[in-house]
């Protein structure tokens, strides 16, 4: 089978191996942040998370496998579907721990936002490969944004600001890589901080809250707490941490949301500023193979693929890890491969497995 | 694969060209991450590091307030009287509650509460509910055994009283204030310093984990040792409940003391109240102890008080005669005999045993209002007696110079009108007559204890208004108005009884009520040696006179107080006494 020899000989090990490191240590963590606890909800989290990461495993292989191609073909399909999962939510969604109405109960709960991330990559991907000769065209730019707006829209009414800004980033970072000019790239700043006022209004309750406790930290704040015994957390580990299981403001509750928006807090407790440059270095490292991906990749749309992943990987962990160090507003978004949670840990593991895709049929000679 | 060998295309190699710009983007922001999670490590800022901690602080520790157990109450003889138990406080934590249909159910079946409420507020949003406060030591238990999550029993302390009702107005009660509890009324109020554990307040760890160790219960409020005797106390509630049962009294005391010491054996008052459930008492008045609380006039029985001032100031001797005309008119009132008739010639013993309005008025008027009013207070009329219990009243006497004097007093006092004196003052009086003329301080508590250290109490002498011979002589004359007088009933076989009657009317704001008595009778005994005093009141019985109504409830309490207190018949007593020995030889 020399189709299968070459899969295996083209594989991306060392993608591979940062990734189920990164799994692994977000097990141990939710493993850590849920002990002893006793609210259901909490305790399904570990053995939910193990599962999703297996399944998650198998969905990297299967998607490395499938010619990533054939996905382009299919693009109009994944679009509609796409589209369709995100209106079935406004109609029949549930509430999740935020409040926003972003999940779907389909005997289990899945989150099509997280989904909806992935197939906007292959779709844009295919969309920008097609259209890169027209890209100095303001309509073409439009039309990509047209595009992008359909799906964007309909996770901001959510209301789930986080995932509409990661579609935006997505977006940018694509037309960015697929060669937007200059002039366009600073028409679109001005447009961008033209629209801030206006997004504002629109914002909930609680999302200017995270905003504003940012910009000017108030003891009335709702996150005022959480955002302070996080940086206590953190500041708890050291430089080696308490050891694992062993942070006492983890362990006895005075951090909440541990196992999703705070977890990088715990890590940096029970494991100190070393464990926490290890998250940032393996991630770092899962982003430089898919940098190196994009570069090697066989077509345009690999190329963009890879671009598209590379960026929400990026985004959600700066995001994230930012949130923890208090260089960022409070935004819910998790931390990829590490927070709890299976449908976004599947959808990052349906990103490295595209990219899997591509490096397996990226270009012999580089 | 078709792919390998295409060229790169143009977008490509834009893409390849902005690739190093990604990475450094990349880079930059890893470092910035970085360089935030090593500035994380050092120390905050002076400002923001203080703040942190009290915010810290505020999770880990509170300051709290734990108030000792406060100390227990015994009677002579060591009976406890007022003791310290736990009642439970219910309440639930809904975020905790796993099954709250289930909780509800099991909670609603032990509280006899509804179902229904408590499981609304086992699902409502609230970090804490209460469910019951208080509930019985056994219920709290049954909760507790129930060992669901969430549902938290908190033990309360509470005042028990084990002997329920009996001396409730001696012992006063406890009710909870914001500081915790906290007593009224009798010991517990007028001892509340001592019996008070004390209040400390100590950093308490908040963590779950923190093991809370058991403090010892050296904060603990001193302990109290009564003079109250248990069974003499119910001896006097129930007698005293036969009696206003008997003759439809609307009130009533009785109050027994040992003169030698002014040791307070027991002190009954009708109506009471049950200390153990205080709140079932609507009146706040009940709560007040009648002995020392109510100023009444104490009529006839003031007259041995009369006798034995004018003895000893030496106005009159025991031989003193008069001829009683059956009225004598002073300051501008007449003073009539209570049967309305004219003794004739009769000494002072007569006075007594016939209690002649006319005679006392007579010897009083002898004495003058300077010596008279000077003996009465002598004797401590007019103020408290200085009892340790709460809510002691002084009572009234109008003394020449007050603004409320009248002449009139003069004659009236002497037969115990126109004055106003609690039962204790009274009975305090008599004392001194019982005791060899030394007024002793009346006392309840005889011991303090604090911890291991033992304070005895000692016995006080209030003042001498009398020499010996005087109350020699006066005892001599009240054993005579038992013997002689209309006071026969209170006389107990094989005993010498000293006592006197009295039947005052009641004083209203206008005159004195229609044919209602405050019948009494005091007395003590064995009347060469005294151990026991006795003073019962009757507020408005059927059967008016003192000497129909009180003096027979007396004769039973003597006869009972002689088997309880081991007083040997004369007889036995004045042979043993006549062969060198003692009495105290019997006591076991």
């Amino acid at each position: 089978m020399k189709q299968s020899s070459g899969f295996w000989r083209q594989f991306d090990y060392l993608l591979f191996l940062f990734t189920v490191l990164l799994i692994i240590i977000g097990i141990l963590m939710i493993r850590s942040a849920t002990l002893g606890a006793i609210d259901p909800e909490l305790i399904r989290r570990l053995p939910d998370q193990i599962n999703y990461a297996l399944i998650g495993i198998v969905l990297v292989f299967v998607l490395a496998a499938v010619d990533y191609r054939l996905l382009g073909g299919v693009h109009n399909w994944l679009y509609l579907a796409m589209v369709f999962l995100l209106l079935l939510v406004l109609l029949f969604g549930v509430e999740g721990d935020g409040g926003a109405r972003s999940w779907i109960n389909f005997g289990i709960r899945i989150q099509p936002a997280e989904i909806a991330k992935i197939i906007i990559i292959i779709t844009l991907g295919v969309f920008f490969a097609q259209n890169y000769q027209q890209l100095d065209k303001l309509s073409t730019i439009v039309k990509s944004l047209v595009h992008l707006a359909v799906p964007t829209l309909l996770i901001f009414v959510q209301p789930d600001l986080g995932m509409a800004i990661v579609f935006l980033v997505l977006w940018f970072t694509m037309i960015w890589g697929a060669g937007l000019r200059l002039k366009h790239l600073g028409l679109f700043v001005l447009m961008g901080l033209l629209a801030l006022p206006i997004l504002w209004d629109r914002m909930e309750l609680y999302q200017r809250e995270r905003i504003t406790s940012f910009i000017a930290l108030s003891p009335d704040d709702p996150s005022y707490y959480n955002i302070l015994q996080a940086q206590i957390t953190i500041g708890n580990g050291g430089w080696i941490g308490r050891g694992y299981a062993q942070g006492p403001q983890s362990q006895l509750r005075f951090l909440r949301v541990r196992h999703t928006d705070f977890i990088f807090a715990v890590i940096a407790e029970e494991f100190g500023f070393v464990g926490g440059a290890v998250v940032i270095v393996l991630i770092g490292g899962v982003l430089w193979r898919v940098a190196i991906a994009a570069r090697s990749a066989a077509d345009p749309l690999g190329s963009m693929i890879c671009y598209g992943v590379a960026s929400f990987i990026f985004f959600q962990t700066v995001v994230s890890i930012g949130m923890n160090l208090r260089l960022l507003p409070v935004t819910g978004l998790t931390l990829p491969f590490i927070s709890s949670g299976g449908t976004s840990l599947l959808s990052t593991l349906a990103g490295i497995g595209l990219v899997q895709s591509v490096i397996v049929r990226r270009r012999r000679l580089t | 694969m078709a792919a390998v060998a295409q060229p790169q295309s143009p977008q490509q190699q834009t893409l390849r060209r902005r690739l190093p710009f990604v990475i450094a983007v990349l880079v930059f922001t890893a470092f910035t991450l970085l360089i935030r999670l090593v500035w994380f490590q050092s120390p905050l800022d002076g400002r923001v590091l203080s703040y942190l901690e009290t915010i810290r602080d505020a999770n880990y520790r509170q300051l709290q307030s734990l108030p000792g157990e406060r100390g227990n109450i015994y009677d002579r003889d060591g009976q406890p009287l007022a003791v310290n138990a736990l009642r439970y406080e219910v309440g639930i934590s809904p975020s905790l509650i796993s099954n709250p249909r289930r909780t509800a159910t099991q909670l609603a079946a032990i509280l006899n509460l509804n179902e229904l409420d408590i499981y609304n507020q086992a699902i409502s949003d609230q970090q804490w509910v209460l469910l019951a406060r208080p509930v019985s030591a056994e219920i709290g238990q049954q909760i507790a055994q129930l060992d669901i999550l969430g549902v938290i029993v908190t033990p309360i302390p509470f005042r028990s009283y084990p002997q329920g009702t009996l001396g409730a107005q001696v012992i006063g009660f406890v009710a909870e204030d914001p500081n915790g509890l906290r007593g009224y009324y009798g010991v517990e109020g007028y001892y509340e310093d001592q019996l008070e554990g004390r209040v400390r307040s100590e950093e308490v760890s908040n963590i779950p984990l923190d093991i809370v160790n058991d403090r010892e219960v050296n904060d603990r409020g001193d302990d109290l040792v009564l003079t109250i005797d248990r069974d003499i106390q119910y001896l006097a509630e129930s007698e005293l409940n036969l009696a206003i049962n008997a003759t439809g009294a609307t009130g009533g005391t009785i109050l027994i003391m040992d003169p030698r010491t002014g040791d307070i054996l027991a002190m009954a008052s009708y109506p009471s109240f049950d200390p153990n459930n205080i709140s079932a008492t609507s009146d706040p008045d009940s709560f007040r102890n009648p002995t020392i609380s109510n100023s009444v006039e104490p009529g006839s029985i003031m007259k041995v008080v009369t006798v034995a001032a004018a003895l000893e100031s030496g106005v009159i001797t025991p031989n003193w005669t008069y001829n009683d005309q059956g009225i004598i008119n002073i300051g501008g009132i007449d003073i009539r005999n209570w049967n309305r008739t004219a003794a004739g010639a009769v000494d002072v013993t007569q006075v007594l045993v016939q209690s002649l309005n006319v005679g006392a008025a007579t010897i009083s008027l002898t004495m003058g209002p300077d010596r008279f009013f000077a003996m009465m207070q002598e004797f401590g009329f007019g103020q408290p007696t200085g009892v340790d219990l709460q809510g002691e009243e002084a009572g009234l006497l109008y003394v020449p110079g007050d603004a409320e004097y009248s002449e009139s007093l003069l004659g009236t006092v002497a037969f115990g009108q126109g004055i106003s004196v609690t039962p204790l003052q009274m009975l305090t009086a008599v004392n001194a007559i019982a005791n060899g003329g030394l007024m002793m301080q009346p006392r309840i508590v005889t011991q303090i204890i604090d911890d291991n250290q033992v304070i005895n109490s000692q016995p006080t002498v209030l003042g001498r208004p009398i020499s010996s011979e005087t109350a020699q002589i006066v005892t001599q004359m009240m054993v005579r108005v038992v013997q002689e007088g209309v006071d026969g009933n209170a006389s107990v076989p094989g005993y010498t009884i000293a006592g006197k009657t009295g039947t005052a009317q009641i004083p209203t704001p206008v005159g004195y009520e229609e044919n209602a008595s405050l019948a009494s009778f005091v007395g003590f005994f064995p009347a060469d040696d005294p151990q026991v005093s006795v003073l019962v009141m009757l507020e408005r019985p059927q059967g008016y006179w003192g000497s129909a109504t009180a003096a027979p409830v007396f004769a039973r309490l003597a006869a009972r107080l002689a088997i309880l207190l081991e007083i040997p018949q004369d007889a036995v007593r004045l042979a043993l006494l006549g062969q060198g020995g003692s009495i105290d030889q019997l006591a076991p």
